[in-house]
Formats: structure tokens, C-alpha cells, sequence
């Protein structure tokens, strides 16, 4: 087995996966000084909607002809129920942090955790109601 | 560069293999939401080595023309094809070095590369920088499931090589 992989590997091959690791190493360091999450903000075919972290409530949205279910409880949020072929949204699970996402790509849906309340607030005003 | 016929016998066996692999792809459950082994790159690259990387771009066009229609929507047709050109470009660039990079480096890059476009794709798309947090554990994941598909296609490679001396004497 060991010979086998000897004869496959070339020397780039290394400088190849160092690379790559490199760049997962770059793209990993501004998520380390990341702030508690305020506030979600969720972009969807109908428009933009940010909902208070603090405030539980249970959202239904209409998004690339499928049903998303967005649920904000203790804190966090999380796509709870979705009609989508793939459910990748519903199982990425909850998500609480500044600058976490959960994606659904048939939904065309985003949710995503933005920082303190007291700096989303301008967008929160249009949702009170 | 084979014959006009065996060249289009060849990309129309490899295109076969890259959606037969994509359907693989899609029966297996995966844990992490947006990682894929990409096992249809083996067929892309192969054709990338064996035949041109001209016949590599288009069967990667119909690859996710085809998987797009038959298991997911536009959405994923633009999402695969942002992705998947650069996967491409990157390829393209790189065979010219085969020999002292294996296609497992070629993969390893590629598969880098298609992560990179996926994520940018979603940035654009929802005019967010959130997507940008996924890119770490994508791109970490990136080296096994490159160095997977590229040791697969070295090893085609190299068997397949005897075969079309063979056949073009």
C-alpha cells in the first residue's frame, strides 16, 4: 500500500495540499474573534426579513417554490421544517454566532446571525409590527 | 489527440462515467451540509489528460447541464457551473506540469477551486459575506476528498495508457 502511494504521489502534490490547507488556515482566522449574535437576517424570493435573537417566535417563508419554517428559540435559529428536496438547511442545525449561515440552495433562501441588537437595529424597525 | 470518431467514442464514455458518478454521489448520505466527495471530477479530469482539456470543458458542460435536470433545479445548474469552471480552469493550468504533479494534486487544487466558486456563487447571490464562514472546513475537507478523486483518476490514468497505445498501432 505504502509503495503505491509512493509511486502515485509527485512532489507538487504536496505543495498542492499545503495550498489548499493554507487557505482553509487564512479563511479560518476572522471567524475566531466572533461575536454573540443579535440578530437574523433572512434573505428570501420575497425580500429581507431581520427577526430579534431574543424575542422566540416561529417564521413560515414562501422561497423558490418551496416552505421553509425558521425558528428562533434560546438565543438561536434554525430552518425547523422545510419542504425541499434535500433538507441540507434543516439538518445544519441551530446557529447562534455572528456571521453563521445556513444555506438552502433550492429554497434560494439565506439565514444568517448578524452582531449585537443595538447594531441591527435600524433594519428591526419595519419588523415589530 | 486520437481520431475525430475514437475522440468522440472516448467523450461520450467519459460523460457516461461522470453522471454515473454524480448519481453515485447523490445516493450517498453526507454528514456536513454542502460537502460532496466530487466523484463526477474523476471522469472531468480523465477526459482533461486523455483526450483535451477543450473535450474536458465540455464534458463538465454537459455533466451539470445533465445532473441539473435529472436531480436538481437552476438554481444548482448555476451553483454546479460556477464551481465546476473554475474546478476546470484550474485543471486546465495545471496539466501542463503533469509529471511533476500527479492528478492528485490536479484534483486537490481543483476540488479547492470548485469550493471557492461555490461559496463566491452564494456570496453574489444573497449579496452576503456569511457564506464566506463555510470556507474554512470546506477547503480543509477539500485535501482527503481531492486527494481521493485524484488517486482514482492516476490510477485510470495509468492503466488506460497501455490500452490506447494499443489501439491506435
Amino acid at each position: 500500500m505504502r509503495r503505491i502511494i509512493q509511486q502515485l504521489i509527485q512532489p507538487l502534490d504536496l505543495a498542492a495540499a499545503g495550498l489548499v490547507l493554507l487557505l482553509a488556515v487564512l479563511a479560518a482566522l476572522p471567524l475566531l474573534a466572533r461575536d454573540e449574535g443579535g440578530s437574523v437576517r433572512i434573505v428570501y424570493d420575497g425580500g429581507t426579513l431581520t427577526l430579534p435573537l431574543d424575542e422566540d417566535c416561529t417564521r413560515e417563508f414562501i422561497s423558490g417554490g418551496h416552505t421553509l419554517v425558521i425558528a428562533v428559540e434560546n438565543g438561536g435559529a434554525r430552518v425547523s421544517d422545510a419542504d425541499c428536496p434535500d433538507r441540507l438547511c434543516v439538518n445544519s442545525g441551530v446557529i447562534s454566532r455572528a456571521g453563521e449561515s445556513v444555506i438552502c440552495l433550492p429554497g434560494r433562501l439565506l439565514m444568517e446571525i448578524t452582531g449585537s441588537p443595538d447594531a441591527a437595529d435600524t433594519e428591526v424597525d419595519g419588523v415589530a409590527g | 489527440m486520437p481520431g475525430k470518431a475514437k475522440r468522440l467514442a472516448l467523450d461520450a464514455m467519459l460523460l457516461g462515467a461522470a453522471l454515473i458518478l454524480s448519481w453515485l454521489e447523490s445516493m450517498l448520505p453526507m454528514p456536513l451540509p454542502g460537502f460532496r466527495l466530487g466523484l463526477g471530477n474523476i471522469a472531468i479530469v480523465l477526459t482533461a489528460r486523455l483526450v483535451s482539456r477543450a473535450d474536458g470543458l465540455a464534458v463538465l458542460i454537459l455533466r451539470v447541464a445533465v445532473t441539473s435536470l435529472l436531480f436538481g433545479s437552476v438554481t444548482t445548474f448555476a451553483f454546479s457551473l460556477a464551481g465546476g469552471l473554475l474546478a476546470w480552469g484550474v485543471t486546465a493550468l495545471l496539466l501542463p506540469l503533469y509529471g511533476r504533479i500527479s492528478l492528485i494534486g490536479v484534483s486537490i487544487l481543483a476540488a479547492g477551486a470548485h469550493n471557492l466558486g461555490q461559496v463566491f456563487a452564494a456570496c453574489a447571490m444573497f449579496a452576503s459575506a456569511s457564506p464566506l464562514a463555510m470556507l474554512w472546513w470546506l477547503l480543509l475537507l477539500a485535501v482527503p476528498a481531492g486527494a481521493l478523486t485524484g488517486a482514482l483518476a492516476e490510477v485510470c490514468v495509468r492503466r488506460v495508457r497501455g490500452v490506447r497505445r494499443g489501439g491506435t498501432t
